[in-house]
């Protein structure tokens, strides 16, 4: 339990030449789950990105390593293959490209990577049915084009059904409570602590709260102007639901 | 059934009358004034241009520039390519050369023959400062020759200058000789090189750096020699940091014959300096039966050679017998930005060919294209384009849309546009409609009280609307004034 | 050599021969468009500034053959050949270069005629005759015409709906730069329905090829036929196709074109709605590589009343090619309640490609419905991102996208089999393996993956 899954040190990152990246430090070991909370703009969404290898953020300083490998040097599709999934705030639609050629290139290609053969048509078709039922995605989903036409809560879940899919070994989930009612959360919630297991880990990046009491941190950190200034257990979550957000902008504002 | 049909027939055939009371409209502007004029006789010669340079006491490298220009345009022929049928036009048969008597530039207006601040008062133009009320600058060019500016005290205050070319080219010959023919070279067309050989008089404008043009600068011009063509040429220089909006404005008296318009506008814009070019033009369109009216064959550029420029053209083309004019954007400088917004109106047997070329050379340009055309009668309306992205342009952009509405079941409406894309980080998009006046629309407004002529206009005003929107106040008044006589119940 | 000059020699060639060997019943046809070649080469101007001036200059600088006394190509290789569309089941005809060879001929459904040119029964020379009058003054369309030695002759009788598609494989298989003028006439009679597929193949894909196909339509009243065309073809090819069609009362035309593989190849379609209430559907795909070039002109003129018309044309650029398109709807007076879209959308996937647009509407009429769109862009870089971070490589995501990017053209096709299998195409062709060539005996074996490189 002690080796680091991803260890990042003072990681420094903006878009076009405004940095917001100020020095991340952070180090997630496989079988926790660490949430990440701060007010808007404080750059959660630019952390993931970068970790994801978004080529709108640009890395000014610092280094992450996932498994030990140097995940900066690498191409976003490589850092899917090395384990590192995102789950976005805002899955991208994909006019004209079905749901099953997406996911089969997409599990093949690490096939590929990981030095296997690709996988049968009737051996991929059974396994997207073994992985829709985590979440509960429905199968005409599947034949759809990716994401065009689904609902906030259709394209959060198909989040989720495709990390089943990919079994990554940190998952990353961007605001993926964003826009979901209270059924839907409960699914995808469930959907992600049943990919739990001790060998992988994951990430919640959250405004709110409410998300943790379904996927129980047991590390949060608060990021606020593009550095974590605050970390401790799942008490800090409440604190923060309590209070707000204003007594860490005083606290950290007034340090200065 | 049948009687139905009949009514139908009976309400086409009145529609029809409306259209041909309203097209029967007269001319407001259609008056001459008894100016005495200087016309040299009519012709083209080496003679004729030396003669214009010497009248104008100009300098020998202008006299080089003209003669140049006149020997390059005896190798051209006029354009062909353009959706217009051109009747052949007798060079020789053109004064080049028309100009009120009064030799120099008034001091005062007392100075200024009184017919000729009656002319310009008919027109609206108001030449007696003390008139002004408008907060505009006024240079009123009266056949070829500049007569009275406006306001230039007030403007000299901040380092702008504003007078008649001619004068430029006494008063700072340095800036014009920089500047003349770079953007419209006399090389470039048929009437560009025409003109550059014998271009009489236009304005001339500089903005310094860091300036922003107090008030809205104005050119009024208007041809009332008969036999005699106009060739203006308009140079405005916007330097670093500079804004300027400038408007034009056209009328002619009404005549049988054709007159020659052709004229050049040449802009230069440096480090994110702005100019807006705005136009009313409304010179004399023929009468019903296509006799006589003005042929505006205009060459107008602006070089956004500064980085973050801007250059905006909004045109109202209401006038002319035949209109061939493409006010067009070079995007040089990085980010520099390039807009042209068009109303071209169409009535009679009107032809108008317009449209701008938008060329992106600069990384990060932008441009956007708004074309409304609206033709009624027998006219023909053509809206002609380019959008060319330099293999060189990183991250450009283009919208561009182009609407055409049909009044009459015997005009003509045109999309004549070219999109070339040689970097592929570029997105250049193209919209264009046309179609007919909306039946429904007229009905509705019909339902609601509203007599055909009057939901006419209403529905082309709103359709016209986002361009008239670009026109400084003043001018938007006139201008929707103007598309309301031109078309005044041109339902077909 | 410029163009004008190959045009004057081709004349010379065919002058010095006594005339060439066409067919009897279209010899009106080529003595007048011979004719009038003279003419048309004075009055032709290269303009250097002009893309297609400058392409018809590299287009007619290999120094073809022609073959004026119409030599019949040996038919074996026709019948080695074998169509990339399994379940097809066509009715087969074969262009071997410019021979005419008719498999299908004795398993004919009642209702389809198809003649050679060469043995048109008699009373259909007039027929024939009329559909191939030449009314152009482009030289190269002229010069096409004279060089007729053969051609096929398709008759769809009144009423008949012919379900089976008929296939026209044209095959180049030459040694020596070779010129080929092909002709196929269509005349689809009264409430008839027929689908064609024609498809271009290279089995000598080194030998410089002028590919000059003109395809001529009439659709009488009530009339539906299909037009699909396959270019799959080689980087020394060059092709001039050109379909013009002529469209009666509530007729149906439907065309779509792909261009998956070649060197230069320009599509004209010259379409006619004279007659009122008839539907025309043109669309057209071009992926390119290399520096192809692909360039689609259209010309449709609406004469009849209450009709409707949808273009839909794709381009995908890549290295260092070039597209063009060129759309002219005209809206005669008269054509009342036309209604007419035009859309064509480009990707440019290389800095060094380049995309040429020139959409155009003329309008004579005020009841109408016209529109046009026309767009280039490139890949969305969201949706790339969104692939590369499930672990799709970019290379792999951009042709997904590209496929994506071209799939509603091809779904577009109604015909079924068709439809699935130019997907399977489109696919391959983006993948850079050779479409036809695992089930295609031909073997011609296009060299895609170098051209990629």
């Amino acid at each position: 339990m002690s080796e680091e899954l991803l260890k990042v040190s003072n990681l420094r990152a903006g878009i076009d030449g405004k940095e917001i990246l100020r020095g991340i430090d952070l180090t997630i070991r496989p079988g926790e789950v660490h949430a990440i909370m701060g007010p808007n703009g404080s750059g959660k969404s630019t952390l993931s990105g970068v970790l994801a290898g978004d080529p709108r953020f640009t890395v000014t300083g610092g280094s992450a390593t996932l498994g030990g490998k140097d995940l900066l040097a690498l191409s976003p599709e490589d850092r899917s293959h090395e384990g590192l999934f995102l789950s976005f705030q805002y899955p991208v639609e994909i006019p004209g490209v079905t749901m099953v050629n997406f996911m089969r290139a997409a599990v093949n290609a690490k096939r590929k990577y990981l030095g296997q053969e690709p996988m049968s048509a009737a051996e991929f078709l059974k396994m997207m049915r073994q992985k829709r039922a985590v979440v509960d995605l429905d199968n005409k989903l599947a034949s759809r084009s990716v994401n065009e036409g689904f609902s906030g809560g259709e394209k959060k879940r198909n989040e989720i059904f495709q990390m089943a899919v990919l079994e990554p070994r940190l998952s990353i989930l961007d605001e993926t409570d964003s826009g979901l009612d209270i059924d839907a959360l409960r699914i995808v919630a469930g959907g992600v602590n049943k990919l739990k297991t001790d060998n992988n880990a994951t990430i919640v990046i959250t405004h709110y709260q409410r998300l943790l009491d379904y996927i129980k941190p047991d590390f949060v950190h608060i990021l606020y102007k593009g550095k974590i200034v605050y970390s401790g257990g799942p008490e800090l979550a409440l604190e923060l639901e309590e209070k707000g957000y204003d007594w860490i902008k005083q606290q950290v504002d007034g340090e200065k | 059934m049948k009687e139905n049909k009949d009514i139908t027939e009976k309400e086409k055939r009145e529609e029809r009358e409306i259209i041909s009371d309203a097209t029967g409209g007269e001319y407001k502007y259609g008056f001459t004034s008894d100016i005495d004029t200087d016309i040299i006789p009519p012709g083209l010669s080496e003679d004729v241009v030396r003669h214009i340079s010497a009248v104008k006491g100009e300098p020998e490298w202008l006299l080089d520039f003209r003669l140049k220009a006149y020997r390059h345009w005896l190798t051209l022929e006029p354009p062909t390519w353009a959706h217009l049928t051109i009747p052949p036009i007798d060079f020789n048969a053109i004064s080049y050369y028309a100009a009120p008597t009064k030799k120099n530039t008034p001091k005062s207006m007392d100075e200024v023959d009184p017919e000729l601040v009656n002319t310009f008062n008919r027109l609206g133009i108001p030449l007696e400062e003390q008139k002004v009320l408008s907060g505009m600058a006024v240079d009123a060019v009266m056949d070829s020759v500049s007569v009275k500016t406006t306001h230039r005290e007030a403007l000299a205050e901040r380092g702008i200058i504003f007078c008649s070319i001619s004068e430029a080219v006494r008063e700072y010959p340095d800036l014009v000789r920089k500047y003349l023919g770079k953007v419209v070279s006399y090389r470039d067309n048929f009437y560009a090189a025409l003109n550059s050989a014998v271009f009489s008089d236009g304005s001339f404008v500089y903005i310094p750096k860091g300036v922003r043009c107090p008030m809205e600068l104005s050119t009024y011009f208007r041809i009332n020699a008969s036999g005699t063509g106009q060739f203006e040429r308009t140079l405005i220089v916007a330097d670093d940091d500079s804004y300027v909006s400038y408007l034009e404005g056209c009328t002619a008296p009404m005549r049988d014959e054709n007159q020659l318009h052709a004229a050049i506008v040449e802009i230069i814009v440096e480090d994110r300096a702005e100019v807006k070019y705005s136009t009313v033009q409304n010179w004399y369109a023929g009468d019903a039966q296509g006799r006589g009216g003005i042929y505006n064959f205009v060459t107008k550029r602006g070089l956004c050679r500064g980085d973050y420029s801007k250059l905006s053209w909004t045109q109202v083309e209401t006038g002319s017998a035949i209109t061939w004019k493409y006010p067009s954007c070079i995007l040089a400088g990085e980010g520099a930005t390039g807009e042209f917004y068009s109303v071209a109106v169409t009535n009679r047997l009107q032809q108008a060919d317009t449209g701008t070329k938008m060329i992106h050379i600069g990384s990060n340009t932008r441009s956007t294209i708004v074309s409304k055309g609206i033709s009624a009668g027998h006219s023909q309306n053509s809206y002609r384009g380019m959008v060319k992205v330099d293999k060189k342009a990183e991250g450009c952009r283009n919208y561009t849309q182009c609407d055409s509405l049909l009044l009459s079941p015997t005009c003509g409406a045109h999309t004549f546009p070219v999109i070339d894309v040689a970097n592929s980080t570029a997105v250049v998009e193209h919209e264009a409609t046309t179609s007919k006046i909306s039946e429904d629309q007229i009905f509705y407004c019909n339902q609601r009280g509203i007599p055909t002529e009057e939901a006419v206009a209403l529905i082309v005003n709103g359709y016209a609307k986002e361009v008239m929107n670009k026109l400084p106040m003043e001018f938007a008044v006139e201008a929707q004034k103007l598309l309301e006589i031109t078309l005044e119940g041109s339902v077909g | 050599m410029t163009a004008a000059e190959s045009f004057g020699q081709y004349l010379e060639i065919v002058r010095a021969h006594g005339g060439s060997k066409c067919p009897k019943a279209v010899e009106g046809v080529v003595r007048e468009a011979t004719e009038r070649l003279p003419r048309a080469i004075e009055a032709y101007r290269h303009d250097p500034e002009d893309l297609d001036s400058c392409r018809a200059d590299r287009i007619y600088a290999p120094d073809y053959a022609v073959n004026l006394d119409g030599v019949t190509m040996n038919a074996d290789v026709a019948a080695s050949f074998h169509c990339g569309v399994p379940q097809l089941n066509s009715l087969l005809c074969v262009y071997v270069n410019d021979s005419v060879h008719i498999p299908c001929a004795g398993k004919l459904p009642a209702g389809l005629e198809i003649y050679p040119l060469r043995e048109l029964p008699e009373e259909y020379h007039a027929d024939a005759a009329a559909l191939a009058k030449n009314t152009s003054d482009s030289p190269a369309g002229l010069i096409d015409t004279m060089l007729m030695t053969d051609g096929f002759y398709i008759r769809v009788a009144a009423g008949a709906v012919i379900d089976k598609p008929l296939q026209i494989v044209n095959i180049f298989n030459s040694t020596m730069p070779l010129y080929t003028s092909r002709h196929i006439l269509v005349h689809a009679l009264e409430n008839s329905q027929v689908k064609i597929l024609l498809c271009d193949h290279s089995q000598t894909p080194q030998t410089a090829h002028l590919n000059a196909e003109t395809v001529r339509v009439v659709a009488d009243n009530g009339s539906k036929v299909e037009l699909y065309d396959i270019e799959e073809s080689s980087p020394a090819t060059s092709r001039r196709w050109l379909l013009e069609a002529t469209q009666h009362d509530s007729s149906n035309l439907t065309v779509c074109t792909a261009f998956l593989r070649g060197g230069i190849t320009r599509n004209e379609y010259r379409i006619n709605v004279v007659g009122d209430g008839a539907d025309t559907s043109l669309s057209g795909l071009a992926i390119c590589t290399g520096s192809q070039i692909a360039d689609n002109r259209v010309t449709l003129v609406h004469r009849g009343r209450h009709c409707r018309s949808r273009q839909l044309f794709k381009n995908a650029m890549f290295d260092e090619s070039t597209g063009a398109f060129g759309g002219k709807i005209i809206v005669e007076e008269g054509a009342e309640a036309t209604d007419a879209v035009q859309t064509n959308r480009n990707m440019l996937a290389s800095p060094s490609a380049r995309m040429l647009t020139a959409p155009q509407l003329e309008i004579y009429c005020d009841d109408v419905k016209c529109g046009h769109g026309a767009t280039t862009g490139q890949l969305d870089e969201r949706a790339l991102f969104y692939m590369q971070s499930r672990g799709i490589p970019r290379h792999e995501a951009t042709m997904m996208l590209t496929q994506a990017f071209m799939s509603d053209v091809v779904d577009n096709i109604s015909f079924e089999v068709l439809r699935q299998r130019l997907h399977v195409l489109v696919e391959k062709r983006l993948n850079g393996t050779s479409g036809s060539c695992d089930t295609c005996a031909a073997a011609c074996r296009t060299n895609i993956s170098k051209e990629e490189q």
